[in-house]
């Protein structure tokens, strides 16, 4: 996917040196965490986080912003946009804005458990390996790179279209086992980098526990990169959910932006002139992965001190 | 159960293939209709040679080969084809006459002996056995112009298998050692159609001059085209690229007839009937008059006109097609047998079986709220939505039913094993009377739950029904089997085994630029799948 | 030398762990094959006749010893190269069907690919070398939103407008019924035609990520001590951009090369699905559908084994170019 080829690029080795030099220059704005205001300061993420708010407003007020409900399909089927229906209905006689609407709901659910799901599982692995090291990082950088090489896509196809059930918790389960791989290495690389550090051979020397050295010394210093792990694991789940909704392994039963493109695909939007009900979703999705992109810019400026705008 | 494979050949679709000019096609004879293009040439995305009949993938045939019989899909006719003649000797002895001056299209004369061959050939091999012409079959043999089948068992239904199955030269199979592998690159075979040629975008077939009733065959040639999916090929067929298909089309007025309404037809006619169906083993559904209150439930016109666009009629309790099979239909039962949708009745009939309705819910004999589960596949739109709506319809009577939609094959493994509260199945639809009711409700065709049953996988048990059945069997004459049709209908009637909701719609969009003389609802004298029946009614237009 | 043996065990048991994945994971639902390839041709909603499944079971052989006996054979059977046959287009080999759609999708994703790569790492160089200026900011926030353009989306809306309406290009499939495939400069032409919107799709994302992973890459370079060095000595800013920022920032962006591989082909399916194009990712999808296990279970080898020799290659490579690599075993 491409939102893998970002990450993919992403430089691996990145500075902290930046973040600890702010931490002072920012002494007097203690009330707010250093790295927002890094973000903030950075028109592109600025941009990009008023446009994430305004999907999760969007999100939580669905009820309130959607003409009609979702699954109301007593309309004329198959209209094209008029006033009632500024997107038009579908081929069952639902308000196609009423669901785009809604959609945002899954996307952004999908988002933030498959995101948060990829990059747990990422993290605490890259963390084993890269703090036992020796042999349990031999095996754990085996699983690594073996979920690396294994192309995410079709797998994700296979697994899913053989679940024995359908819906999307399935689809979140099959993106987190699929896409938790890539964090977990570059997480596994910094923990290697952070390990030699004086400060955490002093702190070992001391004799503080390795829980205690991992959450107190060690993660904190991870923080832009656990974000940036998680924005990108984030965008990546939402387009695999859209993608496998749409070529119909998902459960087509859900309103997400996925499962709209698909019955808009499967009911002839195209040929019934009805390109606004195709556009619409995979615009929005494009639009919140955007948004996520953006504020990505932020926190690769935040790791990496050259990229930051002036 | 619905055995229409040249419906199967016929749908969906193809991708970007300029009209061929008609000059092109050879054909200027006064009064042949110029090559027809038909769609999908079947065999998959990347369609490979495959022309042996027997087999799942194999290419549209487009009539290269003939069967004994054709049997009406529409009317159940049963037109003489290969053979001349059939008499049943007694319900466990078949006689053919086998039609003289046919030759097969290398120049070898087709006689009895070709027709024992293949059947022979079907007996050795099951695995080309499509129809199960010959699961009861102890012997077939030609003598002269006849052949003659024995059957281990009293099977008046099997007239419908062997008429119906394909018949190939034994100069060109008897020498495969495998014919299970064959795949007939050069295929030989007697109808009026001759192989043409091929690549994986298109199929093209050009008629046959030297064919037992060319004098009657006006078509001069027909082309497939690869298939495709969605909206690519509704687009081509919308552009008037194809002569005749069978495909599913939105809004099938404003897309197709609408862009050329000179030349742009289509006719929806009934197929097998789509029915609401209980895993009987379980309660509720092991009372009669709960399923007798599903009958009256369910709102089946909305169900035709919201899932179904309106392309669909709604079916009769009886199982039967409805108009094409009206002459079976008892004419004692009201109405043919339709069930109008009456919530009140519904309810009322619950209520005097025992049910209670309390605070909306509606209460089980035990007492308990009843809730079940509707299993549909994933995917199958249509089918999703008609769930949807009797989801709605129950919801009125107090009943919470769950939509779940696993993949196609969970949900047939499901079926088949019966772990499931209900679903919809596709029973009859065919022109056997036997099969018709064996299939969904002959004992023998089912299971305990936990093993597969084959097709009768609402698990009903009825010995009153099985005996019907036997008798079916034993019947050869169509005159003496209506009264037992009659019966197996009236156990429809009275015992709702199954809740018949709509006739599935059989697709069918032609165009009357090239060729006139389409089956049509004005003018039904077959049904589309019967390629050979339609292709002998064409003409040129006047 | 280390260094390559452990690359190449690494091959060698990942390629293990993919075959045996591939085994696993479609046993895990079960499902009658049989049923589903007659349920495929007969049509949603159309009722099967349980004599043919029947007729089918009994074609198609499939095998009723335990999982383990299974395992062994596949394993066997795949030493030898032998995928065995199709169950959706028996009695035709896999190998027959995987060679056919082969070529399709190679091209198609071969030249897409690379061309991506070179656009891509182009405009990021450019960007990065006019850093904050008019042409940075249009490359990057342009980019930024085109790549997350789903490949569904770009391909529909291709589909609708160039094909449906304007009636520019074909809408699906790989070349005319007309054609036949040859080595002919009239297939050749026809085939390109048909490969134009397919292609198109998969070049809008396409190029978006290297422009980014290439402009920060060079960004970063360009602000190395040693670009410093080389901007004291007074050589051209263009040279500078040249000799040091690029050659040294297009290293990452090789290996990713590699690793993307595995996502462009995701990319493929579905664009190959919505243009109906005769190729693997098309071939893939349908026998998923048909529990053609067979064909499944060899394509996704095949998509693996690609991935993972172009994987390997670029460690290789890498390993080459950069000593200090094998020392450090990334």
């Amino acid at each position: 996917m491409s939102e893998m080829r970002d990450s993919v690029v992403r430089p691996p080795t990145l500075a902290q040196a930046g973040v600890e030099a702010e931490q002072e220059e920012d002494e007097r704005q203690r009330h707010l965490p250093t790295w927002f205001l890094i973000l903030w300061r950075n028109m592109r993420s600025r941009f990009g986080m008023f446009l994430l708010l305004a999907f999760i407003l969007v999100a939580i007020f669905a009820p309130l912003l959607a003409p009609y409900n979702p699954r109301d399909n007593t309309f004329m089927p198959t209209q094209l946009p008029s006033t009632a229906h500024w997107l038009g209905t579908t081929q069952s006689g639902e308000d196609v804005l009423s669901q785009l609407i809604y959609g945002a709901r899954t996307s952004l659910l999908v988002g933030i458990l498959a995101g948060a799901g990829a990059t747990l599982i990422g993290l605490v692995i890259g963390l084993i390996a890269g703090y036992v090291g020796g042999l349990t990082d031999e095996i754990l950088s085996f699983f690594i790179n073996l979920a690396l090489v294994i192309p995410a896509l079709p797998l994700m196809i296979v697994i899913a279209a053989y679940s024995p059930v359908k819906g999307i918790w399935v689809i979140i389960i099959v993106i987190i086992v699929t896409g938790w791989a890539w964090g977990a290495r570059v997480k596994r690389a910094q923990m290697v980098t952070l390990r030699e550090r004086d400060y955490i051979t002093a702190a070992v020397f001391a004799g503080d526990s390795m829980p205690r050295i991992v959450f107190r010394e060690i993660l904190p210093n991870m923080m832009s990169l656990v974000i940036a792990a998680y924005i990108g694991a984030a965008s990546a789940a939402i387009g695999a959910e859209a993608s496998l909704e749409f070529i119909g392994v998902g459960d087509p039963t859900v309103i997400s932006w996925g499962t709209m493109s698909y019955w808009a695909n499967n009911s002839g939007a195209l040929l019934t002139g009805q390109w606004l009900w195709i556009a619409a979703p995979g615009l929005a999705l494009a639009l919140l992965i955007t948004s996520l992109a953006l504020i990505n810019f932020g926190i690769d400026a935040l790791s990496n001190p050259k990229l930051r705008e002036e | 159960m619905k055995v229409s494979r040249r419906s199967v050949l016929l749908m969906a679709a193809a991708p970007f293939v300029p009209i061929v000019p008609a000059s092109a096609q050879g054909s200027s004879s006064e009064g042949m209709v110029q090559q027809l293009n038909l769609g999908s040439m079947g065999g998959g995305t990347n369609p490979q040679i495959n022309f042996n009949p027997f087999a799942p993938n194999k290419l549209s045939l487009g009539t290269m080969f003939e069967k004994l019989y054709i049997i009406n899909d529409y009317n159940c006719d049963l037109v003489p084809w290969l053979a001349t003649k059939y008499t049943w000797k007694d319900p466990r002895t078949l006689d053919f006459v086998i039609r003289t001056g046919v030759k097969w299209s290398d120049g070898q004369p087709f006689s009895a002996k070709d027709v024992a061959f293949t059947f022979n050939m079907l007996k050795k091999n099951p695995a080309l056995d499509i129809n199960g012409a010959t699961q009861l079959m102890s012997a077939v043999s030609a003598n002269g112009d006849t052949v003659t089948f024995t059957f281990s068992a009293p099977a008046a239904q099997a007239f419908y298998q062997i008429g119906d199955t394909w018949i190939v030269p034994e100069h060109i199979w008897s020498d495969q050692q495998d014919p299970v592998k064959f795949t007939n690159p050069k295929p030989v075979g007697t109808g009026p159609m001759l192989f043409d040629h091929f690549n994986s975008q298109e199929l093209v077939y050009k008629r046959n001059p030297d064919y037992w009733q060319a004098d009657k065959f006006k078509v001069s040639g027909l082309r497939y085209t690869k298939p495709a999916e969605g909206s690519a090929d509704q687009l081509r067929l919308a552009n008037g690229e194809y002569d005749w298909n069978a495909m599913f089309v939105p809004n099938v007025q404003k897309v197709f007839v609408d862009r050329d309404p000179q030349h742009n037809h289509y006719w929806f006619s009934q197929g097998s009937p789509i029915s609401f169906s209980m895993n009987l083993t379980k309660a509720p559904f092991n009372d009669v008059k709960f399923r007798e209150a599903m009958a009256y439930a369910i709102d089946r016109d909305a169900i035709a006109k919201k899932a179904e666009l309106g392309y669909v009629t709604t079916a009769s309790q009886t199982m039967m097609q409805i108009p094409g099979q009206k002459d079976w239909i008892d004419p004692k039962i009201a109405d043919q047998g339709k069930i109008a949708y009456n919530k009140d009745k519904a309810l009322q009939t619950l209520t005097s079986a025992g049910y209670k309705q309390q605070g909306g819910k509606l209460l089980g004999k035990d007492g308990k709220p009843i809730q079940f589960n509707f299993m549909v596949p994933a995917g199958w739109s249509d089918w999703i939505q008609a769930a949807q709506i009797i989801q709605r319809n129950l919801a009125d009577l107090g009943i919470k039913m769950n939509v779940e939609t696993p993949t196609a094959a969970i949900h047939d493994q499901r079926r088949a094993s019966g772990d499931f509260d209900t679903l919809f199945t596709v029973p009859a639809g065919l022109c056997s009377m036997y099969t018709n009711f064996s299939l969904p409700l002959n004992s023998a065709a089912t299971a305990p739950v936990g093993k597969n049953a084959t097709s009768n996988w609402i698990r009903f048990k009825d010995p009153a029904t099985d005996k019907l059945l036997a008798e079916l069997a034993s019947t050869t004459d169509p005159a003496k089997q209506k009264p037992i049709v009659y019966q197996l209908e009236n156990v429809m009637m009275t015992q709702y085994p199954l809740i018949p909701l709509w006739y599935g719609a059989v697709w069918f969009e032609y165009r009357t630029e090239k060729a006139i003389g389409w089956p049509s609802e004005s003018d039904p004298y077959c049904s589309p799948n019967d390629t050979e029946l339609v292709l002998m009614h064409l003409r040129p237009p006047k | 030398m280390v260094y390559f043996l452990r690359r190449i065990a690494f091959f060698i048991v990942t390629l293990w762990a993919a075959i045996t994945l591939n085994f696993i994971i479609p046993r895990i639902q079960g499902g009658d094959p049989a049923q589903a390839i007659v349920q495929s041709f007969a049509g949603q909603g159309q009722g099967v006749d349980p004599a043919q499944v029947q007729a089918v079971r009994l074609m198609l052989g499939i095998p009723n010893e335990n999982l383990f006996q299974q395992y062994i054979d596949y394993l066997k059977a795949i030493g030898h190269g032998q995928f065995g046959l199709s169950y959706t287009y028996f009695p035709y080999t896999v190998t027959h069907m995987i060679l056919q759609a082969l070529p399709w999708t190679l091209v198609l994703i071969g030249v897409t690919h690379i061309l991506s790569f070179f656009i891509g790492t182009a405009v990021g160089a450019w960007a990065a070398w006019r850093r904050n200026q008019l042409f940075d900011s249009l490359a990057t926030s342009i980019s930024t939103f085109l790549g997350t353009l789903p490949f569904f989306w770009t391909g529909l809306m291709l589909l609708y407008f160039l094909a449906f309406k304007l009636g520019w290009f074909p809408d699906s499939g790989g070349y005319s019924g007309h054609e036949s495939i040859a080595f002919s400069f009239s297939f050749l032409k026809d085939a390109a035609y048909h490969a134009i919107l397919p292609a198109l799709a998969l070049l809008i994302t396409g190029p978006m990520g290297w422009i980014m992973g290439m402009r920060n890459n060079m960004i970063q370079i360009l602000g190395d001590d040693y670009t410093r060095l080389a901007r004291a000595k007074g050589l051209s800013e263009a040279r500078i951009a040249m000799m040091y920022g690029a050659r040294n920032a297009i290293l990452p962006n090789v290996t990713a090369f590699a690793i993307s591989l595995g996502g462009i082909m995701g990319g493929s399916i579905i664009v190959e699905q919505i243009f109906n194009y005769p190729g693997m990712g098309r071939l893939f999808f349908e026998s998923i559908g048909n529990h053609d296990y067979p064909l499944m279970q060899t394509i996704f080898l095949f998509i693996t084994v690609g991935v993972l020799t172009a994987n390997f290659l670029a460690d290789m490579l890498y390993g080459v170019l950069d000593p200090r690599v094998r020392r450090g075993g990334r």
